[in-house]
């Protein structure tokens, strides 16, 4: 007991914590998914787990595009704000002219303080804002006609009058112009950059007009920083390392040469080093981080599957027992309610815990979550939870799977079991009517959904419902009828085996395969019946066979001794002894002696063919020779009591199929009880006469002594004719001949009419 | 003087045989079991054994089985057992007659007559030579002089008689049915047979058998007609 408590306890203490490492698991896994799944945005795959720099990243791609984008709106509007290479407040801005009015020249400075008193103005990151709430523009008037902007050159004005516009309108057009530049500028040319950018315009014999923050850096220092985008005005192809070629270099470097020039190229590169601290060392460094902690969440994703799957492995193979040896049943007691209510409790107990989640899980995570993974964390919540609630059932299934309940607990089993109680063990007319009932039941079921579903027929769903109904009617009055049918057909079987044993046939055994309910119960009767009779005719022939036996091994016994009697009897007489008397007594006992004889050789044949103890040699032969056979060998023994035998026999062939010698021994007994019991001086009829295909031999004599006695007593062993018994004869001779006929397929009828003492025996003719 | 050895547990019944045997001239030697009588021939050659079936010790059939493996002298086996299985064994084994208790003591003695003449005329069979001397075993026809004799006895027949049995005897193991042996002897058609023919086969059997009722030579097929059988 020791040693088993232990190991009992070390079990249940092994699951506990196989189920907290499941839940650990299950939270590892739901955290890394959560984690992925929020921080990456979708749709872009997995691919993120093989770009390991920042520069192979679609984010750089767009701050690279971007900053060019920033960078030939530099170019563009460089010029035009600066002077002397830097910003001069009094450079001309733009021309307008009020209607007919003359042309009033902005300066820069002029346009900033307009723009100023109208909200608008630069803030610290050079953005354009605006923090005065004006209405629309269109209560603006667009009355000014624009002569030039200088931040505009390559705008054509053909007519007077084809562009109004509000000063409003034109100063924001300046400070987006402001704002493009400041970026740059400050961002790459004032503060150190990781980008760098060499934009050159150039013409023989003119200086060149460089845009750039890093103009004493050669192509080859550049191209060796990392990433770098090259674009001459020599070749049409874009030399760059880039994922993808960034767009619109070309159409910019055309659109910003001012200059006509001869020769121009665009060089930008970022130092991925990312030794300046800017944007792109920030993005870097994040992006790095980022990537990190989705390698993490991924591996934990990873573990907590794997985790999850190897405790629920573990878990499936030690639930349902309480120690390692699986002999002891570990139930609880969920496991003791029905099967079915398992599974509609556990579904029941998943909706509930979804509603609870609803209430109470989603507001707490509300408090916790940032507005954006609302959905997602509510999801995840509601899987964890249908998760939960669906293993608590499922290894309740898996318990009483193993331990046997699964069925045995089922519901569905005990209705069968209650239904089958019905149909088992009651009458057939209860079966019927229950039968019955049902079919009626479902009839009456079915064609109150027709009706209802004809009444409605206009709606789609009542159609719907018609079919439907009419398909599961058809369905279970087929079912009815199949049943009626196979325990017809067990019936059937049932009546066929019932006609077999009735014909004889005591050995025969039903097959019970198949029989259901009451006919099997019926099948197993008639087999112990069949099992009995045969057993009693068994028993009866054994029987039978043992008397056989003890009358022949008693005969046995009794000839030896016999044998001496006769033969000293024989030898008394040989002495010649001249006394009367002693000759007289010499007859006597050689007459008993050799009556003795007869009895027992008669009480042996008797007993052997009665028991049907003999060999039979079945040949065609013709009876009517056998007759004259038979007549031949009796008439002088008849001749000695005065008997005349008449024959009255048919000249053709009777062929018949018998035994000769059991024949023969028939017809001697027939004929030797005639001699011994027919009146002297009379007649004995033999005649042999054939009708429907049977052969009829027939004798008939008149007896001696009064018949009071019935034919079948006749027949019967040790019965003769004399009941004083004082005539030679067994009494065995027409039993013997009875039961010879018997085994030949004969027939043997004896028929009494006074003192008219008559046998019948008949074959059937062969041809 | 022809020695005969009889071989039964029951002492009076092999006294019985002695005193009838001895009354017909021969030597009895008497033996109560197998192993005795198997003991005494082997001391004595006997001309014609005599035994019983059912004996303590080596019963009648293995002694049988045992006598034949060094001699061919006639056996008689003596059996309580009378059905037919039973003789069809004792004859099977190399028994040469079968005689079922109780017996008749003239039927034994003739039967050891039979036996014993066949046995020793065995290597003279043809003694009287000419197409006209039928033999069957123990049954002489000589046409010439129109004698029959059965075991060297010679039997009286009348014409008819005669006439069938040389019928049947040329004829050895042919049936004959009544119609046949009708036309045949009385040279005549026969128009619905009777019992006249039976009559007569009945009268020929109880002279040359020696137990008509068990007929050796002349037997009757039931239902078919009549046979000598091939000795």
């Amino acid at each position: 007991m020791k040693s088993i408590k232990p190991r009992y306890y070390s079990l249940q203490i092994k699951k506990n914590i196989a189920v907290l490492l499941h839940i650990l698991f299950l939270f590892l896994a739901v955290h890394g998914i959560s984690f992925i799944y929020l921080n990456m945005g979708t749709g872009a795959g997995i691919s993120w787990l093989f770009e390991h720099n920042y520069e192979d990243s679609d984010a750089f791609q767009a701050r690279f595009q971007e900053d060019l984008d920033h960078i030939f709106n530099y170019v563009s509007y460089r010029d035009c704000l600066e002077s002397e290479g830097v910003l001069d407040l009094t450079n001309q801005m733009f021309a307008v002219s009020n209607r007919d009015g003359p042309e009033i020249i902005y300066t820069l400075e002029e346009v900033l303080r307009y723009a100023k008193s109208q909200g608008y103005y630069l803030n610290d990151h050079f953005d354009v804002v605006n923090d005065m709430f004006l209405y629309d523009n269109a209560a603006i008037d667009r009355n000014l006609r624009i002569s030039w902007r200088a931040y505009m050159t390559d705008q054509k004005l053909s007519e007077p009058g084809d562009a109004y516009t509000s000063l409003l309108e034109l100063s924001k057009e300046v400070l987006y112009c402001l704002s493009e530049y400041y970026k740059v500028h400050y961002r790459m040319i004032v503060n150190p950059s990781n980008l760098y950018f060499q934009i050159v315009y150039q013409n023989q014999g003119m200086d060149p007009v460089i845009y750039s923050n890093c103009p004493e850096l050669s192509m080859e220092e550049m191209s060796s920083m990392g990433i770098f985008c090259r674009q001459s005005s020599d070749s049409i192809f874009i030399d760059t390392n880039l994922k993808e070629i960034p767009q619109n270099i070309t159409m910019a470097m055309e659109k910003n040469d001012f200059y006509s020039a001869e020769h121009y190229y665009l060089m930008a590169a970022v130092d991925t080093r990312y030794q300046a601290d800017d944007d792109y060392a920030d993005a870097a460094r994040e992006y790095e981080l980022l990537h990190r902690r989705l390698l993490e969440s991924a591996a934990t994703v990873l573990v907590g599957i794997l985790g999850c799957l190897a405790t629920l492995s573990y878990l499936a193979v030690t639930s349902g027992f309480r120690d390692a040896e699986r002999t002891k049943p570990n139930i609880h007691s969920i496991d003791m309610i029905y099967t079915e209510s398992c599974v509609v409790l556990t579904a029941v107990c998943t909706l509930f815990m979804l509603f609870l989640g609803e209430k109470i899980g989603y507001p707490l995570l509300h408090l916790f979550m940032a507005y954006d993974s609302w959905a997602f964390a509510e999801r995840m919540l509601r899987a964890v939870l249908i998760y939960g609630c669906c293993m608590v059932g499922a290894f309740s299934l898996l318990r009483r799977y193993k331990t046997g309940l699964l069925w045995k607990g089922s519901m569905t089993r005990h209705i069968r079991e209650n239904i089958s109680l019905y149909f088992e063990d009651r009458t057939f007319s209860h079966r019927l009517l229950c039968g019955y009932l049902a079919f009626l039941g479902v009839q009456a079921a079915g064609f109150g959904i027709l009706g209802v579903s004809l009444y409605f027929l206009r709606f789609p769903a009542a159609r719907a419902v018609l079919l439907v109904g009419l398909f599961l009617m058809i369905a279970a009055d087929y079912l009815v009828y199949h049943k009626l049918f196979m325990e017809s057909v067990q019936e059937d079987r049932i009546a066929d085996a019932i006609a077999r044993i009735a014909g004889g046939d005591t050995a025969y055994q039903m097959d019970t395969a198949g029989l259901t309910g009451k006919e099997l119960a019926i099948a197993r009767m008639i087999n112990s019946i069949g099992t009995g009779l045969e057993h009693a005719l068994q028993e009866q022939v054994k029987s039978e066979r043992l008397k056989a036996d003890l009358i022949t091994n008693v005969s046995h016994d009794i000839k030896t001794p016999l044998t001496s009697i006769i033969n000293y009897v024989d030898l008394i007489k040989r002495e010649q002894i001249q006394n009367p008397k002693i000759q007289e007594y010499l007859t006597v006992l050689e007459q008993k002696s050799q009556r003795l004889k007869n009895l027992t050789e008669d009480l042996v044949e008797a007993s052997k063919v009665s028991s049907g103890n003999v060999k039979l040699e079945m040949t065609q032969l013709d009876l009517v020779e056998m007759i004259w056979q038979t007549n031949g060998e009796f008439e002088e023994k008849f001749a000695t009591r005065n008997l005349e035998l008449v024959s009255s026999l048919p000249s053709e062939c009777m062929m018949i199929q018998a035994d000769g010698r059991h024949l023969w021994r028939v017809l001697e007994n027939l004929y030797n009880n005639a001699f011994k019991y027919a009146m002297a001086h009379t007649r004995v009829y033999a005649e042999v006469v054939s009708e429907d295909g049977q052969v009829w031999f027939t004798i008939k004599n008149v007896s001696e002594n009064p018949l009071n006695i019935s034919p079948d007593e006749l027949t019967e062993r040790f019965v003769r004719g004399d009941v004083s018994r004082t005539t030679e004869g067994s009494g065995l001779g027409l039993s013997i001949a009875q039961s010879l006929m018997k085994l030949q397929d004969g027939t043997f009828r004896i028929l009494i009419d006074g003192d008219l003492f008559k046998v019948k025996i008949g074959f059937k003719l062969v041809r | 003087m022809q020695t005969i050895l009889v071989c039964d547990d029951d002492k009076q019944i092999v006294d019985a045989i002695d005193i009838y045997l001895t009354g017909e001239g021969f030597r009895v030697l008497k033996a109560y079991d197998g192993y005795e009588a198997l003991e005494i021939l082997e001391k004595q050659p006997a001309d014609l054994m005599i035994v019983d079936v059912m004996m303590p010790g080596l019963d009648g059939i293995r002694t049988t089985l045992k006598v034949r493996e060094t001699s061919s002298i006639p056996i008689i086996i003596l059996s309580a057992k009378s059905e037919d299985t039973d003789k069809i064994l004792g004859l099977n084994i190399g028994a040469d007659d079968y005689i079922s208790k109780p017996f008749n003591p003239l039927e034994l003695v003739a039967r050891v007559k039979s036996q014993l003449r066949r046995y020793t005329q065995l290597g003279n069979v043809n003694q009287q030579t000419g197409d006209k001397v039928y033999k069957c075993g123990g049954l002489t026809i000589n046409d010439d002089t129109k004698e029959v004799w059965v075991d060297d006895e010679p039997i009286r027949l009348t014409p008819i008689e005669y006439n069938i049995l040389l019928l049947l005897v040329k004829n050895t193991g042919k049936v004959f049915s009544i119609d046949e042996i009708y036309e045949q002897i009385w040279n005549e058609e026969a128009i619905g047979a009777d019992n006249t023919v039976a009559v007569h086969i009945r009268h020929i059997r109880e002279k040359i058998e020696i137990n008509p009722r068990e007929p050796r030579y002349l037997k009757v097929v039931w239902g078919v007609g009549y046979k000598i059988e091939k000795q």
